[in-house]
């Protein structure tokens, strides 16, 4: 290798910038990979379908229940909801997710229960065996979008306001520590495919409720909150309430400082507390709070208000609050949310 | 007829648009997209770099009034991809195997930087912006950035063996 540092580091910059697009914007058809791959570089493959969050009970629950059921694993431990209840969560956190994208709620969402091996390459993964069960979700939207799936290049224009973004989230633990997940898939995620996939080619897709934003929110804590804890909630409240009052009633990890980033300037957040079965084990480990898992977490995640505006209080700021015991009634009135219905 | 007038006026409102956005994304998209990468690695910074355009367009009447949008959405690029830090670790792409433009172990050298010295480097010595242009994105003085870059390129040097010249 011949220059100085400095020459290297030029070099070095203009190599890494002058990676080719995974995407080509104009047809969403893949154009190639890195042209030189370290041996780490798995996640790139997660870039390629864009790799957001994800679920871990969500496919664990759904492997358990393809399976029969182990019921000496984690996520037999937790109550059984029923496997299309599993299905209209993870199509309503994908909602509330792709909503901080876009910045509108989508109009309907249809949900499939497939495996990676039928998604195709798009989800493949050396680490994920075929037939490892994952959930795929298309949202639609009735009015404009301006986040198409596709990821932008230089000099490229916007998506056409018309099109359809088909979101897809595949099921599988990043924060995997579960032995009797890890032959799953444990450098799954879920997130935007950069492809449109025709759902028909994936098995029959049934519609899911989108339109109950409360229920949507609470459903994508649901779904977070599961990717760490391997456990759905059996059920949550929600409150709207302002930031300033959870500064005000010095809630942990909430203070004005926090909401101060450029874009960070809701007028009303949603709390969600999420509920569990009793006696189970609490968030993290960090002590039991009884029956209830008082999670207050996330609610600038996903949750700036207005939720029906098109130019919603968005907070770039992602945090969680963590496990915090609030009496949720000095907050707001607290609505009883159903997650599985 | 006048609902025919409308939809066109309609169209050419969005085309126009369009038009001020993709001049305005001709502008602010390079460095941006500079900046992200420098600050996370190939992977994260692509995918922020995507968010964050699309966020400027989603908002694109206020982004665009902004007296220093590469900064606001260099902001929202990390934000918004700050849930990824665990799957997606900064990481660059190694040379093409067989050429000698740059070490091979200058990549992971690089991402034994803190966040902030990689940028400055980055940028600065990778990408030719001045300390000021640096500072502007970062929010840090031009002092600051100078620091940031001769510690940066003192602990590469020390990682990689080599002296500096005279």
């Amino acid at each position: 290798v011949n220059g100085s540092l400095e020459d290297q580091i030029r070099a070095f910059a203009a190599w890494n910038l002058d990676q080719p697009p995974a995407i080509d914007p104009s047809t969403g058809e893949r154009l190639s990979e890195y042209p030189a791959s370290p041996p780490d570089r798995s996640s790139t493959r997660w870039l390629l379908v864009g790799a957001v969050a994800l679920v871990v009970v969500l496919v664990a629950g759904i492997a358990v229940w393809m399976s029969g059921g182990d019921e000496s694993g984690v996520v037999a431990t937790q109550p059984r909801v029923a496997a299309d209840a599993t299905l209209t969560i993870a199509a309503r956190a994908a909602a509330a997710d792709t909503k901080r994208f876009t910045g509108s709620w989508p109009e309907q969402a249809r949900v499939v229960l497939t495996t990676v091996g039928l998604v195709g390459e798009q989800v493949a993964d050396p680490t994920c065996a075929v037939d490892t069960p994952v959930v795929v979700v298309s949202l639609t939207w009735d009015e404009p979008i301006r986040w198409d799936g596709a990821r932008w290049s230089e000099g490229v224009a916007p998506p056409p306001p018309t099109d359809v973004v088909q979101y897809y989230r595949v099921g599988d633990p990043y924060d995997l520590d579960r032995t009797e997940l890890e032959a799953g898939c444990p450098n799954g995620g879920y997130g935007l495919l950069q492809q449109q996939v025709d759902l028909a080619d994936l098995g029959l897709a049934a519609e899911v409720n989108v339109s109950e934003h409360l229920l949507v929110v609470a459903s994508a804590h649901a779904v977070e909150r599961a990717s760490l804890l391997g456990r759905l909630p059996t059920s949550a409240e929600a409150v709207v309430t302002t930031p300033d009052r959870l500064v005000d009633l010095g809630v942990p990890g909430f203070t004005a400082a926090e909401r101060s980033e450029p874009g960070c300037d809701p007028s009303e957040i949603v709390v969600v507390q999420l509920i569990y079965a009793a006696g189970q084990e609490s968030y993290m480990g960090e002590g039991p709070f009884g029956a209830v898992n008082a999670s207050i977490g996330h609610a600038l995640d996903y949750d700036p208000l207005p939720l029906d505006s098109p130019t919603f209080g968005s907070c770039p700021r992602s945090g969680s609050m963590g496990p915090t015991p609030v009496d949720l009634s000095v907050l707001g009135t607290p609505i009883p949310l159903d997650l599985a219905h | 007829m006048a609902a025919g007038d409308a939809g066109t006026g309609e169209v050419v409102a969005a085309d126009e648009a369009r038009a001020d956005f993709d001049a305005f994304a001709a502008t602010v998209s390079r460095p941006l997209r500079q900046a992200l990468i420098g600050a996370l690695g190939v992977d994260r910074g692509e995918e922020a770099h995507a968010l964050a355009m699309a966020y400027g367009w989603e908002h694109r009447k206020r982004v665009m009034a902004m007296a220093s949008p590469v900064a606001y959405l260099f902001t929202v690029g990390r934000s918004r991809t700050r849930h990824r830090r665990k799957t997606v670790p900064v990481q660059y792409a190694a040379p093409e195997s067989g050429t000698f433009e740059f070490e091979p172990r200058l990549g992971p050298a690089m991402v034994a930087l803190s966040e902030k010295q990689r940028l400055a480097v980055f940028l600065v010595i990778g990408c030719g912006w001045s300390s000021a242009e640096v500072g502007r994105v970062t929010g840090r003085s031009e002092s600051t950035v100078r620091m940031l870059v001769a510690r940066g390129l003192a602990r590469l040097r020390s990682e990689l063996g080599v002296e500096e010249e005279p």
